[in-house]
């Protein structure tokens, strides 16, 4: 009963406030695990901070995580506002890559600026039809697409390996991977227009992961598709009722949202491996629904908690080689508090944050009187 | 009445009567369904019809279990008219308004309008019924007809999203949209007077009037109405019937279903009487007394009047 009379937080307070007070109790109670297994919490806090911003090597490499999280990110934003839960952000990243080495291979001598667009288009298109496909599944058959996306994820991952092993891996390699690309059909690294950034891998594709960011915003709440499918997302009856073809708009929704996990595909393969891989995708698919969530489905937010799990695991990677006693799992253990806090706990600190700004602001303090004797009244 | 000894009555969650069988007829028991209450008096003339602009032919629907709600029902709606249809909830209205609006597949029969055939398969039918002048205010406004988490503005252009009205291509002109929720907003007197604020946060008479406003300032051939003042306060039911009876003489074809009896009596030039998923009968409004209208509802006819007795006898020889 008192929670009907607290009135709802202001939004700088919702969107700043709450996010940063659950980060710093994820932190805090990370710091808490520190401190159980015998180490200094600080020191592993500098040590995270550090080696994700203390010089423009870290920082470059926390960057070029970000990238992959901002696509994968953004791929389950653009999903979760039409209502669709997009698990297969792994699964669509990696097949996308055959779409990249497609491409990338036989322009490989091309220049980059030429090769870029069309990395794009292929991994974009590959990417897609792995999201297409559940989205048409759901679609047309009413198979859920959280069922159909997990599944996807082991079909592109076996297609993978058949794919390196028994195609693309040149004769007389033993490694699973494909021939490199010649230097010619690189992406560009920034630390060859900004000096401070060295020779880290990140690339110009953070430049396409901010152009899609912008695009995302655009799309979401400026276009009419884009209206239509946070209409969906909200009431999937009202929008029968307005006619707009529920099923259009799951699947072309899932196919821009595979499009956009696609996308880790040129980063990872045209902008910092050179090659087809194994696993070049490390989960950053997963990564993606944690980065959404605290990220509010919004680009900025995703930006935010992108950079955020980029230095968690560029600063974790370093936690190792400063701290002996502190292994790179330990970082998983922050980003699972972090997901937890931000993510599931996320309105845990909201019922006493309303209490001290009812207690601050006089007005809606005598509004919550108002309600409360109205309600012992009757 | 063939079987009980005792008959109870159940109007609005409440037990109201309980009578002895034999102590009581149809007629009464019809009235004590329906109840009775204050007439609503809605100010109009007599309807001028003209051209038939809705039709629909031998319509079978549906719902979701499979199970058939509408059964090949055939009536017509012409201009200038309003066209109530009665009936106990549950008999099938629902499911004609969703067919006819394009909601809801139909699994045989023919909607027209003015002599048009609608194409309304696939899910995005009630999109092609706009396009053709087909406007539709449904039932449940909270379900249906709005997105309560979305502001005013973007509910003021529901469905009809795609007007070049709200900008360019596929961009979507909010400044444009919002400018004319704000004439809407005047025009139909919807408090708040805000057409930011969230849509869950207008009162049931003012969502209601967003719909209405939305669908009416389309400027449609054929208007249906389901429930149209169902949760609605006193003011704003005045002024919802006064703008349908405005769009009736502006010469539009309306339907109205709606299960307030007071309503459909008040508002309709002609009542078509719905029972079990087919058209029982018509009546006039003007002389059609409630009870006639209550036994139709609970599905007796005249034509039908022997069947009780019929049931009755066998009942007694076995």
């Amino acid at each position: 009963m008192s929670s009907a009379i607290l009135k709802p937080l202001p939004r700088w307070a919702d969107v700043v406030l709450l996010p940063i007070l659950n980060l710093a109790l994820a932190f805090i109670v990370s710091g808490l695990v520190v401190l159980a297994i015998g180490q200094d919490p600080l020191a592993a806090l500098n040590a995270i901070v550090t080696g994700a911003f203390g010089n423009g090597y870290n920082f470059g490499y926390t960057l070029y995580y970000s990238t992959n999280f901002m696509f994968t990110g953004l791929a389950v934003a653009v999903a979760a506002h039409a209502g669709l839960f997009n698990i297969g952000g792994n699964g669509q990243a990696y097949i996308a890559g055959l779409g990249v080495i497609a491409v990338a291979l036989p322009l490989q001598f091309l220049p980059w600026w030429i090769t870029f667009p069309i990395a794009i288009v292929a991994g974009a298109a590959v990417g897609g039809l792995w999201g297409f496909i559940p989205g048409w599944l759901q679609a047309k058959r009413g198979s859920h697409v959280v069922i159909t996306t997990i599944m996807f994820n082991f079909i592109a991952a076996a297609i993978m390996v058949y794919m390196v092993v028994n195609v693309l891996r040149p004769a007389g390699i033993l490694a699973p991977e494909s021939a490199m690309i010649a230097p010619e059909g690189r992406m560009p690294k920034l630390g060859a227009f900004i000096p401070w950034f060295k020779n880290t891998d990140v690339n110009f594709t953070l430049v396409l992961a901010l152009v899609c960011l912008v695009g995302a915003y655009i799309l979401i709440w400026h276009t009419r598709f884009g209206f239509a499918m946070r209409a969906l997302g909200q009431n999937p009856t009202a929008t029968r009722y307005a006619g707009m073809s529920n099923s259009r708009i799951i699947m072309i929704v899932m196919t821009m949202s595979g499009a956009l996990a696609g996308m880790v595909a040129v980063n990872q393969v045209v902008g910092v491996q050179y090659r087809l891989v194994l696993d070049y995708v490390a989960d950053a698919g997963f990564v993606g629904i944690a980065v959404a969530l605290m990220g509010r489905n919004h680009p900025v937010g995703i930006l935010l908690a992108a950079v955020l799990f980029g230095a968690l695991y560029q600063g974790g990677n370093e936690l190792q080689y400063v701290i002996p006693g502190l292994s790179k799992e330990m970082v998983v253990v922050i980003q699972a508090l972090v997901i937890l806090f931000t993510g599931a706990m996320e309105g845990l600190f909201r019922p006493g944050l309303q209490r001290i700004f009812m207690t601050l602001s006089p007005q809606q303090k005598a509004g919550a009187i108002e309600a409360n004797s109205v309600k012992s009244g009757s | 009445m063939a079987i009980t000894d005792y008959v109870s009555v159940m109007r609005q969650g409440a037990m109201v009567d309980t009578l002895k069988t034999s102590e009581t007829n149809p007629e009464q028991l019809a009235e004590l369904m329906v109840g009775r209450r204050v007439l609503l008096r809605v100010e109009k003339t007599a309807a001028k019809p003209g051209d038939t602009f809705l039709s629909v032919e031998n319509l079978v629907v549906k719902d979701d279990l499979g199970v058939t709600r509408v059964k090949d029902v055939s009536f017509t709606v012409r201009a200038g008219e309003i066209v109530g249809i009665a009936g106990v909830a549950g008999n099938g209205q629902s499911e004609l308004l969703e067919s006819i609006s394009g909601m809801r597949d139909q699994t045989s029969g023919i909607v027209r309008l003015k002599g048009t055939p609608l194409s309304l398969e696939g899910d995005d039918g009630a999109h092609r019924a706009r396009k053709a002048g087909l406007a539709h205010v449904p039932e449940d406004r909270q379900r249906m007809g709005l997105i309560t988490a979305f502001e005013e503005w973007e509910n003021a252009m529901l469905g009809y999203e795609d007007d070049p009205a709200y900008g360019k291509g596929i961009i979507l002109d909010s400044a444009a949209a919002q400018a004319e929720a704000r004439e809407r907003i005047k025009k139909f007197d919807i408090r708040p007077a805000n057409e930011r604020l969230k849509t869950a946060n207008f009162s049931g008479g003012n969502q209601q009037k967003i719909v209405l406003a939305r669908e009416m300032e389309r400027n449609p051939d054929v208007l249906i109405v389901g429930q149209p003042t169902r949760g609605v306060d006193i003011g704003a039911i005045e002024f919802i019937h006064n703008q349908i009876i405005k769009m009736r003489d502006a010469g539009k074809a309306i339907l109205v279903v709606s299960v307030e009896l007071d309503e459909i009596r008040s508002l309709a030039d002609r009542i078509l009487v719905m029972f079990d998923g087919q058209i029982v009968g018509e009546a006039d409004p003007a002389t059609a007394t409630e009870g006639e209208l209550g036994l139709m509802m609970a599905g007796v006819t005249d034509k039908k009047a022997a069947a009780p007795a019929r049931v009755a006898a066998q009942g007694q020889g076995s």
